[in-house]
């Protein structure tokens, strides 16, 4: 048992990933517009509920699956990697299928920082892109992530070595850039943005 | 604002086109690149650029570039 969230904005419910969201997780890491950008995934779905099981008993880690508001899973998002003495989470597996019904990533990412920094207190958020998935460093860097790093070889994802960008946001970061992104979202300047549920798993 | 800076700054969020192959007819939904992100990109760039809000629903609802340009000078128009 360990505790998580349930997030919802006026677009999106991001609820905690169970068992039953394996064969589904499978599915959306193995698209092949997601192949090379993310992790390598097995295709064994008995595999992917092993390692849901293990994570459920992990505390400070967050995985959920991304619904539409009538509950169609359109993909995942996570938080993990938590360190306690930077006070630092690390952000990823940020993956949706293909056909995913538009919605508004810049209200997302008003959502997430918000809970990150505001509801976990998070000092530190750091995630990282595969160097050659332009589009997703361009919306970054718009977003105001600031570049703190290129690990050169630092995976092998489809056979290839890749070289990642590294990423870090801070509460002070995030305070700054706050009011444009949620002005691009079209939403209201409100702390935090969207309702947080806090649930046990 | 013309319409020349302003495909400037639309082939500016594409990184596979040729700038030179867009034009005021483009259906850009119609580029190959074309993605939500890519329309994120215009958004913050018309933002920046025009000091004009664009909503989803804005991009959702021209098909050429330059039915864009045309909402971003109708909206920088009454201040929007």
């Amino acid at each position: 048992m360990s505790t998580s969230y349930v997030l919802r904005n006026e677009y999106r419910i991001l609820r905690p990933v169970t068992i039953e969201d394996a064969e589904f997780i499978v599915k959306v890491r193995n698209q092949p517009h997601a192949k090379g950008c993310i992790n390598d995934t097995s295709l064994d779905v008995e595999k992917q509920r092993e390692w849901i099981r293990e994570y459920l008993k992990r505390e400070n880690e967050y995985y959920w699956i991304i619904e539409t508001l009538d509950g169609r899973s359109i993909g995942t998002s996570s938080l993990y990697h938590y360190d306690p003495d930077k006070q630092q989470l690390e952000s990823g597996r940020w993956v949706l299928i293909a056909d995913a019904p538009e919605g508004n990533f810049f209200a997302d990412r008003v959502q997430m920082r918000d809970f990150v920094f505001n509801i976990l207190g998070i000092k530190r958020l750091v995630f990282d892109v595969v160097s050659t998935n332009k589009q997703v460093l361009k919306f970054h860097r718009m977003c105001g992530a600031i570049e703190t790093n290129l690990q050169k070889d630092a995976l092998v994802i489809q056979n290839k070595s890749v070289d990642m960008v590294w990423f870090e946001e801070t509460p002070e970061s995030w305070a700054s850039v706050r009011p444009k992104i949620c002005r691009w979202a079209g939403i209201s300047t409100d702390v935090p943005y969207g309702t947080v549920d806090k649930i046990t798993v | 604002m013309d319409i020349n800076t302003f495909i400037d700054n639309f082939a500016g969020q594409l990184d596979v086109t040729p700038a030179d192959q867009i034009k005021p007819e483009t259906k850009f939904r119609d580029l190959e690149e074309w993605s939500s992100l890519i329309a994120l990109s215009i958004i913050a760039m018309v933002d920046e650029e025009y000091g004009v809000t664009l909503k989803g629903a804005d991009i959702k609802s021209a098909t050429t570039v330059q039915d864009l340009y045309d909402t971003v000078k109708g909206k920088k128009a009454v201040g929007t």
